[in-house]
This record gives C-alpha cells, sequence and structure tokens, in this order.
C-alpha cells in the first residue's frame, strides 16, 4: 500500500536507511576519535620525536642475563608501533576509509534512497558491507602498526585488508546499481549522478590500483603514476562526487529553493568526471616519468578550473538571498562552508599544478595544508553537514544541544582554518629556504618550520574538541536522548502517520 | 533503462580514458625497461639489490621512511634538488626498475635520498643516526628507530658491531646495544643508493 | 613507444566520440529542455519550494518568518 502522502512517504523511505545509515555513520564517528588520536600523536612527534615512543614492558636484555621478572619489573621500552611512519600512515588510512568512506557511504546510500524515491533495498547487503569494510579498516590498520604497511600511500593497507575492503566495496557497488534500476523517481537528479559514479569509479579504481602495485606489481615508476593516479582519484572521483552532489541536493533543501542553473550542474558533473580523473601525475612534475604523462596531468589540473567555477557559481547564485539563513541552520553552516572550501582548495590545486609554484612547493607541507585544506574543510565539513540533517529524520528526535553543535562548528571551522594557514605558510617558507642551497638543511630548514609544526598541533586540538562534541552528540542521539518536545519534531510532521 | 544505460556509458567513458592514459599508456611505454649494459666496463645498471639490501627496503616500507624522505632527484629547471647537492643527473624511470614499492615519496622534511650511500657509506654512521638522530645531526627531528637496536650483556669481549654510543641513551655498563638483522638489512641498503653513474637517457650534466 | 601513443590517439579518438554521441543523444532525448523540472524534482507538497527543513534544534520557526525565503513566497504554512 503506498504511503497516503508526499511527506509521509518521505519519513517512511528514510526510516527504511535507518539501521545501515546509522550504523555506517557510527563507525565513520569511531574511526574519525581513532584517526584523530592518530594525527594529534603523528603531529606531536613531527616537532618533538622523543614523544610516545616507548611501552611498558618487561626488560627483556636483564630478563635474558639471568634477572628474574619480579627483580627487574616492568620499564619502558622502545617499540616498533609507536613509530612516526606507521603511525602516520594509520592516521591516513584510519580517516579517509574509516571516517571520510564510511560517512561517503552512509550519505550516499540515504541520499540514493531519496532520490530514487524507493525504501532501501536489502538492507542486510549494506549492513553486511559495513561490517566487512570495518572488519577490513581494523585489519588494515592492525597490520600497519605490526608494520606491514605496504608503504605506497593511500594504499598502505597490507593486500589481506585490501581484499576485505575491496568485497565490501563492491557488495555496495552492486547495491547501488540494484536500487538505481527499482528506482521510482521519474527524473534523475544531478545528485543522483554524482552518487552513482562515484559508487561505481571507486571500486573499479580500488581494485585496479591495489592489482598493480601490489598483487602484480609493474615496474617502479610505473607504479608510481598508478599511485597517484589512484590516490587523486580517491579524492576526484570518490570524495568530491558525492561531497559536491550532497551539497547539490542539501543547499536547495534546507533553504527551500531550486538550484540556480540545473544546466550548469549538469555540465559541471561531467567536467569533473573528464578532467579530475587525468589529475594524478601532477604529484610527480619533475619526476622520473616521460614529459608527455606530467603535461597531460598538468593541463587537467588547471582545466578543474570549469567545473570548480561552473559549481562555485551555481552554488552561490542558489544561495543568494539566503545566506542569513546561515545562523538558522546548522546543516547549511557546514555545507556551505564545505562548499566555499572546495572553491578555494580546487584553484588552489590548480596552481599547485603550474610548474614555477610546483618547484617551490612541492616534497614541503603545503601539500599537506592542501590535503587538508580538501580532506578536512571542504569533505569533511560537507559531510558533519549531512549528518546533522540525516540523523535526526532517522532516529525520529532533534539533536539535544544547538550549543553543541556551535561548538562542533567554531572548533572545527577555527581548527581547520589555523592549520591550513600554519602549514601553508611553513610549507611556503620551507620550499623558499630549500631553493636556496645555501640554507643548510638541518641547521636552518628544520629549525624554521618547527614553529609551524606546533602550530599545527594546537590546531589539531581545537579539531579533537569538535570530534569528541560531535561523537557524543550522535551518541545521545542513537540512544533516543534527542528532542522530543512539542510533540512530532517539525521537521518530520507526519511521524504519527507512518508509525502504525 | 535507457538513461541508466547512457548514464554508465558516461561514467566508463570518462573512467576509461584516464586509465588508459595514465596507466597503460605508461606502462606499455616504459613498463619493461631493462638494465643497461655499460660497455666500458661490463657493468648492468642500475646494478641489482643484494639479498640483504632487498630485505633493507622492506624495512624501509615498514617504518614510513618514505613519510620524510623522497628518492627523485629532479632537473635542473624543475627544482633545487641538485644544488643541494642530492644527485649528479636529474632521476629517470630506468633507476627504479628493482624497487618493489617505489619509493619516490612526496615530502622533504629529511633530506633526498636517491644517493645517501654516495654522501654517506659509513655503516657505523647510519646505525648510529639511526639508533639516536639528534646526537650525530644536532637538532633533527628524525625520529629514533632504537626498536631496530637490541640490548644484550656482554659476554666476554663485546661484538664488533655494539654501538659506540655515550650520554643518556647508552646502556648500563656490562651491556651493550648491537642491531637487529632488520638494522643491518636497512643500513645495507641505505648504502647500496647510489644513483651518481650516468645513463644514456641521463648524462651527468643534466 | 609508438604503441603508447596508437592508444593514446585512439583512446582520444573514441573519447571524444564517445562524448559526441552523449551529447547528440542527451540533446534528442529533451535532457536540456526540462531543467526547472529537473531542478524542482526534490520538492513536493510535504516539503515545497520556499519551505525551509532545518534550524538549531530548540529554535523557533517563526524566527525563520523574517528570512528572505519566507519574504519571497508569503506567509508560512499552517
Ligand atoms: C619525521 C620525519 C622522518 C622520518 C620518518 C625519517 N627521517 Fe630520516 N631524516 C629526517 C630529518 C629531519 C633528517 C635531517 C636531520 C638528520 O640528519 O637527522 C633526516 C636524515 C636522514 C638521513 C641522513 C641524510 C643526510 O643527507 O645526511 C638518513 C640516512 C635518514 N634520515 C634515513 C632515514 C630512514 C632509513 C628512515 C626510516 C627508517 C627515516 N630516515 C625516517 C626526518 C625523518
Amino acid at each position: 500500500m503506498p504511503p497516503p502522502t508526499d511527506a509521509a512517504e518521505r519519513a517512511y523511505i528514510d526510516r527504511s536507511c535507518r539501521a545501515p545509515v546509522l550504523f555506517f555513520f557510527g563507525s565513520a564517528l569511531f574511526w574519525l576519535l581513532v584517526g584523530t588520536f592518530f594525527a594529534l600523536v603523528t603531529s606531536i612527534k613531527l616537532h618533538d620525536p622523543e614523544f610516545m615512543t616507548r611501552a611498558p614492558l618487561p626488560d627483556v636484555a636483564k630478563f635474558q642475563a639471568g634477572g628474574s621478572l619480579n627483580a627487574n619489573p616492568i620499564s619502558m621500552q622502545d617499540v616498533g608501533f609507536l613509530t612516526f611512519g606507521r603511525f602516520r600512515a594509520s592516521h591516513l588510512n584510519a580517516v579517509a576509509y574509516g571516517w571520510a568512506s564510511s560517512a561517503a557511504i552512509g550519505v550516499g546510500v540515504w541520499l540514493m534512497a531519496r532520490l530514487c524515491r524507493v525504501p532501501l533495498r536489502r538492507p542486510a547487503l549494506v549492513t553486511t558491507a559495513g561490517v566487512l569494510w570495518n572488519i577490513g579498516i581494523a585489519v588494515g590498520i592492525a597490520g600497519i602498526l605490526a608494520g606491514q604497511s605496504t608503504s605506497v600511500e593511500w594504499l598502505e593497507f597490507p593486500p589481506y585488508a585490501a581484499l576485505i575492503i575491496g568485497i565490501a566495496y563492491a557488495m555496495i557497488a552492486v547495491w547501488a546499481v540494484d536500487m538505481f534500476a527499482s528506482r521510482q523517481c521519474d527524473h534523475v537528479y544531478v545528485t543522483l549522478w554524482y552518487v552513482l559514479a562515484a559508487f561505481f569509479w571507486f571500486p573499479w579504481l580500488y581494485a585496479t590500483a591495489n592489482i598493480l602495485i601490489l598483487l602484480k606489481p609493474v615496474q617502479g615508476s610505473v607504479q608510481a603514476i598508478v599511485n597517484w593516479w589512484f590516490g587523486h582519484n580517491v579524492l576526484g572521483l570518490w570524495f568530491t562526487p558525492i561531497g559536491i552532489g550532497a551539497a547539490y541536493y542539501m543547499i536547495p533543501k534546507v533553504i527551500g529553493r531550486p538550484i540556480h542553473s540545473y544546466y550548469l550542474s549538469a555540465i559541471g558533473f561531467w567536467s569533473l568526471a573528464l578532467f579530475y580523473s587525468w589529475n594524478g601525475g601532477h604529484h610527480l612534475i619533475g619526476g622520473p616519468l616521460p614529459a608527455w604523462v606530467i603535461t597531460a596531468s598538468i593541463v587537467a589540473s588547471v582545466m578543474m578550473v570549469i567545473p570548480v567555477v561552473v559549481t562555485a557559481v551555481n552554488h552561490h547564485m542558489t544561495m543568494r538571498g539566503h545566506f542569513g539563513m546561515l545562523r538558522y541552520s546548522p546543516t547549511l553552516r557546514f555545507i556551505v562552508f564545505g562548499a566555499m572550501s572546495y572553491t578555494l582548495v580546487s584553484l588552489q590545486g590548480s596552481s599547485m599544478a603550474i610548474r614555477s609554484l610546483n618547484k617551490i612547493s612541492h616534497f614541503t607541507h603545503y601539500t599537506i595544508g592542501h590535503a587538508h585544506f580538501g580532506l578536512y574543510a571542504f569533505f569533511t565539513m560537507v559531510m558533519f553537514g549531512c549528518m546533522y540533517y540525516i540523523v535526526p529524520r532517522l532516529c525520529g528526535c532533534e539533536w539535544r544541544s544547538a550549543y553543541l553543535i556551535r561548538l562542533h562548528f567554531w572548533a572545527a571551522a577555527y581548527g581547520i582554518f589555523f592549520m591550513i594557514i600554519a602549514l601553508t605558510v611553513g610549507g611556503l617558507v620551507q620550499g623558499l629556504m630549500l631553493a636556496d642551497p645555501a640554507k643548510d638543511f638541518v641547521g636552518e630548514i628544520v629549525p624554521m618550520t618547527r614553529p609551524y609544526l606546533v602550530g599545527r598541533s594546537l590546531s589539531g586540538v581545537l579539531l579533537s574538541i569538535g570530534h569528541v562534541v560531535f561523537a557524543y552528540h550522535f551518541i545521545l542521539m542513537v540512544l533516543q536522548l534527542g528532542r522530543r518536545e512539542g510533540g512530532p519534531v517539525y521537521f518530520n510532521p507526519v511521524e504519527a502517520e507512518v508509525r502504525p | 533503462m535507457n538513461r541508466m544505460r547512457n548514464l554508465f556509458i558516461g561514467f566508463f567513458a570518462t573512467f576509461i580514458c584516464s586509465w588508459l592514459g595514465l596507466v597503460l599508456a605508461p606502462h606499455i611505454q616504459f613498463g619493461g625497461l631493462k638494465e643497461y649494459l655499460n660497455e666500458d666496463d661490463n657493468q648492468y645498471l642500475p646494478p641489482a639489490r643484494t639479498g640483504l639490501a632487498e630485505r633493507g627496503s622492506q624495512v624501509y616500507a615498514a617504518n614510513g621512511c618514505i613519510y620524510c624522505h623522497t628518492q627523485q632527484v629532479r632537473p635542473a629547471h624543475q627544482g633545487y634538488d641538485l644544488a643541494r647537492g642530492w644527485g649528479a643527473r636529474r632521476t629517470v624511470a630506468r633507476d627504479y626498475i628493482h624497487d618493489r614499492p617505489h619509493f619516490l615519496g612526496t615530502m622533504r622534511t629529511g633530506p633526498d635520498l636517491t644517493n645517501i650511500g654516495h654522501r654517506q657509506n659509513s655503516v657505523a654512521w647510519h646505525h648510529k643516526h639511526l639508533f639516536a638522530p639528534a646526537t650525530v645531526s644536532k637538532g633533527s627531528i628524525m625520529p629514533p628507530f632504537r626498536y631496530l637496536y637490541r640490548k644484550q650483556r656482554i659476554v666476554g669481549a663485546p661484538s664488533p658491531d655494539a654501538l659506540q654510543i655515550e650520554g643518556p641513551d647508552a646502556p648500563e655498563p656490562g651491556f651493550e646495544i648491537v642491531p637487529t638483522e632488520d638494522a643491518k638489512a636497512l643500513v645495507a641498503y641505505l648504502v647500496s643508493l647510489n644513483r651518481m653513474y650516468p645513463l644514456p637517457e641521463a648524462p651527468v650534466d643534466q | 613507444m609508438t604503441t603508447a601513443y596508437l592508444i593514446l590517439g585512439f583512446s582520444l579518438v573514441a573519447f571524444g566520440a564517445m562524448a559526441v554521441t552523449a551529447l547528440v543523444w542527451a540533446a534528442r532525448a529533451g535532457q536540456f529542455e526540462n531543467f526547472k523540472a529537473g531542478s524542482e524534482s526534490i520538492f513536493d507538497s510535504g516539503e515545497p519550494i520556499g519551505e525551509p527543513t532545518d534550524v538549531f534544534p530548540g529554535m523557533k520557526r517563526s524566527l525563520l518568518a523574517g528570512s528572505p525565503t519566507r519574504a519571497m513566497k508569503g506567509p508560512p504554512r499552517p
């Protein structure tokens, strides 16, 4: 029996996503906290290398030399799993796959159900994929800490973990195609293109890269280009489409106004798909590769200006006259912050592909700043915004506290702002000093960058506060401790109709 | 279904295009590079790696050295690498045919290591540096890799490869610090890193 | 080497052809005509155009009455 009204239908569809999407969000937040921990420690280690290098263990040498354990109690011993290199890899993978990808899947699943206008099909498949996904990440991080990292950036997970993740992802892709095939909508809204494309591209990308680098490795510098073809496409063909797609849905929906130019959004999509996928080579400018590969990537990186400007104009024109809403809507705040960052970070990215800037910025903290600009200021903020919108609709209650939301927002916004400033300025200083061969590496350059690294750690503390606050708030929601006063929450006026 | 088919053709086409261009074409072009035989001294370049050095490269991978060190020298017009004395020429694809995985790296918190075996070929220096970087390189922020070393009681004469260290890192009297197999392999790998020789596609003056 | 260029050239031609086909198809199928309906497809009677759908918890909806959305689209729905 079809539900009686549009609103009831929507509430019904939202509720059908409840278990799988909350599962993905919950695990995303778990990995966010884990990843934040790795990040903070890694960051501190970079300016203070003796930080957390030892763990309490029995003193084996004395023990072997004939002492008894009692006589030689536990003392602090150096251990490998605490080393910078392993923590840094764990951080990247925990946030990229654990946090960002889980959040992306959760948001993508919900958007698909809404936009296809069908209740979630095969929820068990989605949840099973989620469980596998989490196992894969846990196994992978344990592997990295144990010293089995592949040392290929963005693909550090040892092959056995990558396999589990690949299977989980393939399940999601199959689900997405099935879901799309059974859609009830008359029109395929542009967000659906983005989400579907991302669900389709990523497993393929992941499988290809793992096979060519780990299972049947190609030769040295071909690996490098495969590595960066993959590394950049994780951003370009996975996170970006989900983030932009979500913004194309959320902004109009929250302010109650259709997207300014639907035509532009279609242009934006195809130019993104076309140009972004060729960007990878710009990580290897000056590297041991034929000039044409690099040049093609530089051209594509500069061409990225087209989809970016198109999207920026479109979002801006949609928002025009509605910026006042930023004061009232948590979702909008996070998403508009993210969408603006997307414009800035993408233009920055295009400029970094230009040889004269790349000469200086390559191999410095500038690049790290850029990466956080993209993955945090853009993507993570958009995901936060989506979660603020979606979670109440799944849980049937409102967020507990406006104060906590504000705290989260400002901690995140200031934190990432300071982090980007510290890394960008620090990176430029580092790059300019490196370019002057008279500057001594250890004597001058290392001490010069140190204060910026300390600054980055401090900004990380701000971000961590935001994460803890948000995770706590999320747990309250899942425990059904959200607000309920005043009858059915306003965004779900027909709750009563849905509940039998 | 018409629409779905067309959408998927679009997704597929954009993706396969970049795959052909950035993955397959480079692979076909130089994925099958071989060593170059230098006729003068009958040497293959780059030289094959010893078993120990090969194992060392795995230690290098496991401990995340790539997050702070690159192994690529850019040409003079694309950076300061040559000016800093990190090599005699730019590196080219052939330099990496033995690398699994590749260690090109993206970050220079520490110096480039393409030719570290040429700059610094003292095994003892490397052990000391890995054990406590700041003792040989004042102000270094490189992490100490003390866990690649082992403390043991001196039985009879001290071991020949025991580290000569003083100060707070020194072991208690009667004990000594020796490298583990991993540390030995890593240092063997580091001193093997030497790409100073010319290749036909990369003469040393570039 | 030659193979690489062949593949590159081939992929470019193939890709261009696909792009043109896609454009022709899109134009024929009326993808470029009904943009207004497309962009409005995410609204319906339950959440119509002009209706914001998100506020801070506990915030009175009447606050939104002063927002430009309201001003443009007339009085709040009951
Ligand atoms: C946190 C970043 C970091 C990591 C991780 C790191 N290093 Fe370093 N490394 C540095 C810095 C900074 C220097 C320069 C100061 C010095 O000589 O200690 C350096 C210097 C070196 C040097 C001397 C280079 C020269 O030109 O004199 C070698 C060799 C070296 N590192 C090897 C390694 C190896 C092997 C690993 C992995 C087991 C490693 N490093 C991991 C930061 C790092």
